[in-house]
């Protein structure tokens, strides 16, 4: 994911980009769009989204919703960021999974990004399917909590380079967060084709059980989006 | 310098392409046969001998079922047959990391394992299963690892669906057949339940992984679209249980002899509902 461009003033940037990909459970081809804005002032910051579903077996066409809040801090001169999240993917027509969380993420060092943090999964069953297939309301959600998340980041160039490429291993997306012992992994390039315009391509490779069980593909996806700060 | 970093790089390729006795290090990375490729052989396995029916003659019968026995050791594999035997089981289900992926520990487990005659058994395969190149000895014994099997009373039947997750995913074949399985013959039967090797749920912080959460949330919504009443698991040796709808999802304990709370799951199928207690051996 790109990270958003930190500012002393205030400053409002928007973003989209659209995921092409395909997995085990995608049947064919699937397309994405998400459009982003982040409003940033001295040193808060939120950041909000919302997901579309162009081409892809889910029913729903508004697939995402999500909204990060975030605080810049410092120890000594060791630089940090909080960040609390929430978001919402409708995966399905009668569920959707709930996720809230904070990580914290640090770029002290110019070539790598390092976050770390946990999440609070619920899946839940819409009330319109548990009077269609007769659940009570008790057994309609699931829950799993203090799940680790983490991603790790190594940049070619500094962080503040016009251009830049990176690699990454995580479990966190915008509308998704694997379980931990889910790693995946994402070549980046970013290109700052102007001062406040940078375009921004992603890979993202899943492999199922990777690092921990008899591993087996999964799944990937390409990510193309632009970033324009106003 | 230079000889230190080759020497290194030599000592990771020798320690993941050769693995120690229980762990295959290559398998992190890769699989000798992949999910689809299981799946096909599988299939084509079903194809050629077909689905078990069990007939029973009361509106009750009892199913046993394990996971993460891990054979060598066969203590409990043993206490497991002998009493799933006195009590006269319809079945028993085999939920994967049955063993360690060896021959040698797949024919000691051959040699533990009753007749079918005696004692209806079902397997699917769990990730240590498919280590050493495990799934030929697997096919060798069990022949297929996705398939269905029925128990008929003597006025209803009801469906068993054992699916392969020991790769960590269903792969895009096994889950359009089990899809369709689902879409075609759920409404002939009573009760479904599923049987695999892989928890879908993370009940408790631990170390052993799950499907990949897009995959969940696809089997998520077909459980529930088809009234799938109970999913049993295993993989994470530890008990637990919640309730997600109408179906009931189930970890095991691990039935290894050297688990201290080793243990196994009992099923109570009866015209108004399926019970189930975890016995500890």
């Amino acid at each position: 994911m790109i990270n958003s461009v930190k500012g002393v003033d205030a400053q409002i940037a928007l973003q989209s980009h659209f995921d092409v990909g395909e997995n085990n459970v995608s049947e064919g081809v699937f397309v994405k769009n998400s459009i982003r804005s982040s409003y940033v002032f001295l040193n808060y910051s939120v950041e909000a989204g919302m997901q579309f579903d162009l081409h892809s077996n889910n029913p729903n066409v508004l697939t995402g919703f999500d909204i990060i809040g975030k605080r810049q801090l410092s120890i000594g001169d060791f630089p940090f960021e909080i960040k609390g999240f929430f978001f919402l993917n409708r995966f399905s027509d009668v569920l959707y999974e709930t996720n809230w969380g904070f990580r914290v993420e640090t770029r002290k060092l110019k070539h790598f990004l390092f976050e770390l943090g946990t999440d609070f999964r619920t899946n839940t069953i819409t009330k319109t399917a548990r009077e269609e297939y007769d659940i009570v309301k008790s057994d309609s959600k699931i829950r799993e909590n203090f799940n680790l998340i983490y991603v790790i980041t190594a940049y070619l160039k500094p962080r503040v380079n016009d251009w830049n490429v990176g690699l990454s291993v995580t479990n966190v997306d915008y509308y998704l967060i694997n379980q931990s012992t889910n790693p995946v992994f994402y070549l980046q390039a970013t290109w700052k084709l102007k001062s406040k315009l940078t375009l921004y391509l992603e890979t993202w490779y899943k492999q199922a059980g990777i690092l921990n069980i008899n591993a087996d593909y999964f799944g990937y996806f390409f990510r193309g989006g632009v970033k324009w700060e106003i | 310098m230079g000889n230190l970093k080759i020497n290194i790089v030599l000592l990771v390729v020798v320690f993941v392409f050769s693995g120690c006795d229980k762990f295959e290090l290559r398998g992190f990375f890769t699989s000798y046969d992949n999910a689809n490729e299981r799946f096909q052989e599988s299939h084509e396995w079903n194809n050629q001998y077909g689905y078990s029916e069990i007939n029973v003659s009361g509106s009750n019968y009892t199913i046993n079922a394990f996971g993460d026995s891990h054979v060598g050791g066969t203590e409990n594999l043993d206490e497991f047959f002998r009493i799933s035997q006195d009590e006269n089981v319809t079945a028993v289900v085999m939920a994967g990391d049955i063993t360690t992926g060896h021959k040698d520990d797949y024919e000691v487990f051959s040699q533990h394992l009753p007749l079918w005659e005696s004692l209806p058994f079902f397997a699917t395969t769990g990730n240590h299963d498919l280590y050493f190149d495990g799934w030929q000895h697997f096919y060798s014994i069990f022949g297929s690892s996705t398939y269905f099997f029925v128990v008929n009373t003597p006025g209803q039947s009801d469906l068993f669906i054992c699916l392969d997750t020991g790769s960590g995913t269903l792969g895009s074949l096994q889950l359009e057949w089990f899809k369709t399985l689902l879409e075609s013959s759920r409404n002939n039967y009573r009760y479904c339940m599923v049987f695999t090797h892989n928890n879908l749920f993370r009940f408790r912080p631990t170390t052993s992984t799950n499907p990949m959460v897009e995959e969940i949330q696809v089997l998520l919504d077909l459980f529930l679209k088809h009234n799938v009443n109970m999913v049993v698991t295993a993989h994470d040796h530890k008990q637990n249980y919640d309730i997600l709808g109408n179906t009931v999802h189930i970890i095991m304990d691990a039935l290894l002899d050297e688990n201290d709370e080793a243990g196994y799951l009992k099923l109570f199928v009866t015209e108004d509902r399926i019970d189930y207690s975890f016995v500890d051996l």
